[in-house]
Order: structure tokens, then sequence, then C-alpha cells
């Protein structure tokens, strides 16, 4: 059961050609901003590009490195024919850098579909409310002409609903693992979080209801792991995709409880509200309102969340994994970090290019941090 | 990397001096006075500030002014040691690092540094999102108002939707400052300032064509130092009042064959924001017989022609209109072919700026664009527009030299 999360990540291609041999299309996207659900009641399969921590050899011709590493490694894989089995791809306006990678791809790579989602930064208020709702109508026009055939409001509102459930049962194991600490390995968790990315919806939920009622039923059981003694950890940034970080934490006696990661609660901890009479609007709605990125204005939303969830007294310490080049997050964390510290919170900083696990003194670095927290 | 001012080739050049020194003294006797003050990002609407009387600061400016008296360096280290990551933009170090400093004496601030605290705070994303993100660090520390104009990207002109959006958030701005002054909007007001705007955008136009008469009359390093009206002052009788006279000295340096340099070989543009702790990169090709003729920065940064049938829409598409940062690749590079030709330029130096993202992605693309369509040779030095930490001079001319012979051979 443990494993299954881990395989559908390692199978990923094989997950996505099994859709498109049953003649489904397959639809790439960026970050957190994209309405899966639109994709999903037009049949298609959408998984997120996470880019890939190998060393960049064909995009350094086209981009400087001073771009971040998802940006500058996701323009390589498709200059390299890796994402050749997308029918298409979706580059939310977010921020700069992926803003301008649209200009890149259209140029570089065009030819199947490429959707700019051109939402604006402003998501709280009127103004920006209006014109976010008009980018995501706009968007479900486009992917209407692409399979030349309108997305009904019933497949909409089915689509709400299996994304919420799918976003329900991640949050159901978030509170479940913050209860019970140790039940549920934080690798094992953060793979069931990422596999959601880029696999079929009811499939995930169906593993996700039979993983979770397996670590209820060890509880039930009495077989309460002996990891009782574990230091709990808040996972603070943008993107968190190198699974062996959290083994790594893991090693050193750290279990990551909580997070404000768009691999992580940012992705599941906003449902859409169901039984809306125009389910575009919920979904806008969904999308428009959710724990925003640092690159989103407001996004004090996200900073109240890492406080309320250190308010709840049993996180140790904060980690933040800052992706290089990542300005949007880069300008909070300084921020962040000291009104954690305010709060008698210990703070580790650590800088990431996607990779993480690779850094033999990344090692000596969360050792030391644990060593820290466990003496306090 | 000296900056000792050179013999400028207009006279009126010597007036931006004064008009500087006035800007600030309002500024700061704006402040002590009680007046309330602005900081404001550049491409911001700043017409819109005037009308309502409040004066602007330019932190941007006020970090280029630091740069360019090699005074950058400490304030930067200054923002990293606070824990503001080393990669992001210069200006905004060195702004958090003059706000953060502590612990040893500070050097005396030019013009008596930026007027403290900030009344109001006013930024846009139309340059950057890092304005966006370096004015909630701001707001985080002064807690006070904080607008924000947003924008997307622009590919080719500015559409009707594009419009309206900047049209409803600049009514909602005047909501705003109405509460935030406490007076009635008083849109005749506005209405002049946008038509003083206009003027003088018309003669900063005409001043930048006038630059692509062979020979060229006066190069980038004097420019740079005339472009502060238009960045700070739009929106008041003294831009239009200075850039007029510009405008007519340039004519009759133009009418009498003038050049900048007495034997022009070589016509050159440059892309980016200028290295302000070495300006004087921009005089160097001048002994090769080389002049830098048109800059994306000076011609499509500032500026702006309005079209004042319309006032209010007519503002909005200046504001998404030939604004560099703000176009799509694609439109950078059309836009870049035009002035290639028009200011028969035989190169182009583009600065892969490391802590400006929004401006050097796409330059590698523009770069092979050129070189594939038109046969135009570029040259990428790299560099950070205000943080000196890192640059080398030396190699940075060494290449300048390659790429000067490299186009003589050519021609």
């Amino acid at each position: 059961m443990a494993n299954n999360f881990k395989d559908l990540l390692i199978r990923q291609k094989e997950l996505a050609a099994d859709w498109k041999s049953k003649g489904g299309k397959v639809m790439g996207h960026f970050c957190n901003y994209v309405p899966d659900e639109i994709l999903h009641a037009a049949g298609i399969l959408s998984i997120r590009i996470f880019g890939s921590p190998a060393p960049v050899t064909h995009a350094d011709a086209h981009l400087q490195t001073y771009v971040c590493k998802v940006i500058r490694s996701s323009l390589d894989l498709g200059l390299k024919g890796e994402l050749d089995y997308l029918d298409g791809l979706i580059i939310p306006y977010t921020c700069d850098a992926m803003r301008l990678l649209y200009d890149l791809w259209q140029k570089n790579l065009g030819g199947k579909f490429l959707h700019l989602l051109d939402i604006p930064c402003l998501i709280r208020g009127d103004i920006g409310h209006t014109r976010f709702q008009d980018e995501v109508i706009r968007f479900k026009r486009a992917v209407e002409g692409y399979i030349g055939n309108e997305i009904s409001p019933d497949a909409l509102s089915n689509s709400i609903r299996v994304y919420n459930q799918n976003r329900s049962l991640l949050k159901e194991l978030y509170n479940l693992r913050r209860k019970e600490t140790g039940l549920v390995p934080c690798k094992q968790a953060y793979e069931a979080v990422l596999s959601s990315f880029i696999t079929p919806k009811e499939l995930h939920s169906s593993l996700l209801t039979d993983f979770i009622s397996d670590a209820k039923s060890r509880l039930s059981t009495k077989q309460p792991p002996e990891q009782s003694s574990k230091v709990r950890l808040h996972i603070s940034g943008s993107l968190v995709t190198d699974i062996d970080f959290y083994d790594m934490i893991d090693e050193y006696g750290g279990d990551v409880v909580s997070d404000d990661l768009c691999t992580g609660t940012r992705y599941y901890w906003d449902n859409a509200i169901e039984g809306d009479n125009d389910p575009i609007n919920a979904i806008s709605d969904r999308y428009f309102y959710k724990l925003p990125c640092a690159c989103k204005h407001p996004n004090t939303d996200r900073h109240e969340f890492i406080f309320d969830s250190v308010r709840q007294g049993d996180i140790q310490g904060v980690i933040f994994v800052m992706e290089k080049y990542c300005d949007a997050h880069l300008y909070d964390q300084p921020l962040l970090h000291e009104k954690l510290e305010k709060m008698n919170i210990p703070v580790l900083v650590i800088d990431a290019e996607l990779g993480l696990s690779g850094q033999e003194q990344l090692r000596t670095r969360i050792q030391t941090f644990m060593d820290i927290l466990k003496r306090k | 990397m000296s900056q000792k001012s050179q013999k400028r080739a207009l006279k009126t050049s010597y007036e931006a001096g004064p008009i500087l020194q006035t800007y600030w003294a309002e500024l700061h006797a704006a402040k002590n006075s009680g007046k309330p003050v602005a900081w404001a990002s550049g491409n911001g609407p700043v017409e819109l500030l005037y009308s309502f009387g409040i004066l602007p600061a330019y932190p941007e400016n006020y970090a280029a002014v630091l740069a360019s008296k090699q005074m950058a360096l400490e304030f930067c280290q200054m923002a990293e040691s606070a824990g503001f990551s080393r990669d992001l933009c210069s200006y905004s170090k060195i702004n958090l690092g003059d706000l953060l400093w502590k612990d040893k004496e500070k050097p005396e601030m030019p013009f008596g540094g930026l007027p403290l605290p900030p009344d109001i705070l006013v930024t846009t994303r139309i340059p950057c999102l890092v304005q966006v993100k370096w004015w909630e660090v701001l707001q985080d520390w002064y807690h006070c108002p904080l607008m924000i104009l947003d924008a997307p990207l622009v590919d080719d002109a500015p559409t009707e939707d594009q419009i309206d959006y900047i049209v409803v958030q600049l009514k909602e701005m005047i909501r705003r400052l109405e509460d935030f002054t406490h007076t009635k909007f008083d849109e005749q007001k506005f209405i002049k300032a946008l038509a003083l705007s206009d003027e003088a955008a018309g003669y900063w136009d005409d001043i930048m064509d006038l630059r692509a008469s062979v020979p060229c009359p006066v190069g980038a390093r004097e420019m740079c130092g005339n472009v502060f009206p238009l960045v700070a002052l739009l929106g008041t009788q003294v831009p239009v009042d200075f850039y007029k006279k510009l405008r007519a000295e340039l004519q009759s340096k133009v009418e009498m064959k003038a050049g900048m340099i007495p034997d022009e070989k070589i016509r050159l543009i440059y892309d980016n924001i200028p290295i302000w702790y070495d300006l004087g990169l921009f005089s160097y090709v001048e002994q090769f017989g080389a002049v830098f003729v048109m800059e994306t920065y000076l011609r499509y940064v500032w500026g702006g022609r309005i079209d004042m049938t319309d006032p209010y829409r007519g503002y909005a598409r200046k504001i998404l209109s030939n604004v560099w940062l703000d176009m799509s690749i694609d439109t950078r590079f059309k836009t870049l072919v035009n002035d290639v030709k028009k200011h028969k330029a035989d190169g182009v130096v583009f600065l892969s700026n490391r802590s400006c993202r929004r401006y050097s992605i796409g330059q590698y693309e523009l770069r092979d664009m050129l070189q594939k369509e038109l046969g135009i040779p570029s040259l990428i030095i790299e560099a950070d527009h205000s943080d000196p930490s890192g640059y080398s001079e030396s190699q940075t001319k060494l290449r300048m030299d390659s790429f000067l012979e490299l186009i003589k051979r050519r021609k």
C-alpha cells in the first residue's frame, strides 16, 4: 500500500500513455493556478510539470542561468523532447519568469495547444475578481475550442466533486498526521500529495481512501509507531519535489507535519463550492480565494496560515526551502523569518535548485538544526 | 570605473542637475511641512499623484543615484546581512539596505536621503512583479496605504479589455486618493497633468528620433543624465520646458550635422538598464569611433503619448504601450528591428542583468533573431545594473573591444 504513490510518481509517463491509449488527451501546466477541473470536465488528463533537478543541457542557449530551475529545467525538458507526449500546455501568469517562459515556449516549442492563463496579480477585491473570472472563462472557451465541444455545467459540477474529494482526502491525511505523529512517515505523505498532481483523480482518490483507512486501522488496533519523539516541523516555501529530502529529515529525527508549499497545503487546502448554479464561478472563486502564492497580492493569507499553524503549539521549528532566483518568495522570507523568531520558533533557511537531497552539507545543517530543536 | 563628468554635447543638459536639486528640495520641504509624500515605482501613475498635490519620491531612482556615486555596495551588503538574498533586484537591495542600516556610520546621503517615512506607497507590476514584492516589504515596515496598479504583459498593442482593466484600477485609485487626502478629485487638474505629460513625452520622442540622425548628435551617457525629469516629473511643467529646449538645441545640432564624436564610424544600440556604477562604458567606445544612438531603457521605459480625446482610456493606453519591460518577447523583437533600421545601427549591446530577470529573459532570442533576420551582430555583457560586486570592468571592455573590431571588419 505504502509504495503505491511512489509507484505512481515513477510511472508518470506510463500513466499518461495509458490515458492516451484509451483515446484521452494529456495536458501539462505549471504552478497552482490552472483550474484543473475544466480540463477534467473536458476529459483531459491534467498534470503538473515540476521541472527536473538534472543539469540543464539545451535551455541555456535560450535562457540565462540566473532564472529559477523550475523554468530552466522545464524548458530544457521541452527542448529535449521529453514532454512530447503532452497534447498541450497551459502557462499561468504567476511570476515574471513564468510569463516570459510562455513566450519562449511559443517561439521554440509552439505548434500544439498552448494557452497563457493571463490571471491578475490582485487576488482580493472586485477588480481582480472580475479579471480573474474573465480569464478562467476564456480558458474554458479555449479548451472547448480544442476539443470541439462545449463543456457542460453538469460536467464541471462533477469535476468539482471529484477534485473536492481528492483535496478533502489530502487534507484529512494532513490532519491525521498532525494529530498522530509518526503514524504515516512524511515521505509517504508527500508522495501522496505529489502523485495527485499527475494521476487521474478518481484513481488517486481511491488509493488515498485505502491509504487513510489503513493508517486509521493501525491507530485503532493500537500499533502506534514508536516515533513520538520526532521533532515536528513546518516547511515553508514554493515547491519541494525532491522526495528524498523528507527522508533526510526523517533520518535525523524530524517529521514534517505542516507546510505552506504549492506542492503541499496550498494545493489542496481550499475546496470549490458545490451546488453553484454556475459551476464556472465556483471554480474561478476556488482559485481566486485559495491560499495564495507569494507572487499574488495580497498574500497575507499565506503568512497567516504559517503563523496559525505555528500557534497551534505543536511545531518546534520551521525550515524555509528557498528556490534560488524565486523573487516572490525571497522577498517574503526575511519578514516571515523575523516574525517567527519573535514567536520563539527556530528557523533554518536552505537554498534549493529543485534538488536537495544530493547536497552533502545540507545533511550536516539539518542534523545540527534537529539537534538544537531536540535540546530545546 | 571613474565617473568624472564629461564635457556635454548639449548646453541644455547642464540644466538637468539644477532640476534634480530643486525636485529634491521641494520633496523635503513638502515632507517637513507635513504634506503627504508618496514612495512611487517608476512607470506608476505619477500624473495622478501630482493632480492630488502628492509629491512622489522614487526609491528606485535614488538607488541609481547611489550606484552612480559608487555608494551601492555597502547598502546591498546591509540588505543581504539582514537576510535578503543577494540575487534580488539591486535597486531594492540598496533601498532596503538604506532603511535597515545599523551598527556603523552611514555615509552622507546625496540630496539628504529619501524623505522618511513614506505617507503612501504606490507601485505597479508594469515593469515587474519585483516592484510589488518590494513595496509589500515597505508596507510591512511603514504600515501606510499601498496602491498597486496591476497590468498584463502586452503583445503587439494593448487590447480593449486590457485597457478596461487599467481604467477600472485608475478609478479605484482616484477614490482611494480622495479618501487618503480628504479632498475631492479635481478632474480638470488631472487632465491638465495628462496634457503636460503628453507634451513632454512628445518632445522626448522627437529627441530620441533626432538621435537617429547621422552623425548622432548626443550619446547614451549624456542622455542618461537627462532622463530624470521624464521619470519623476511627468504631469508638471518642468519636463515640458526642459525637453522643449533640449529638442531645439538638438535640432540645430542635427541641421549643422554636428556629431557627438568627430568621426562616427559605428552606431550601437544598448539594451537593459545602464550599468550605473560604470556609465563610462558608454563613452569608452567613443575613442573607437563608436556611439550609442538608442537605448531601450531611454526610449521604451519612460514617457509615452496620451490620446487626450479620451483621457482615461488614453492614459491607460499610454501606461500599457511602448514599455519595453511590459512587452512580450515577440513585440520586443519587432520593436528592436524597427529601431535597428531607423537608427542605422551596426550592432546591439545587451546587458544580461542578473538582478533584472524581467528585462533580461529573452535577450538570447533577440540576439539570435537579429542575426538571422537582419544580419546584425550582438554582444552580450554580464553585469548587475547597480550592485558592482563581481563586475569586471576590464573584461567588459575587452569584450567590447572585440565586438567593435568585429563590426569594423564587417563594414
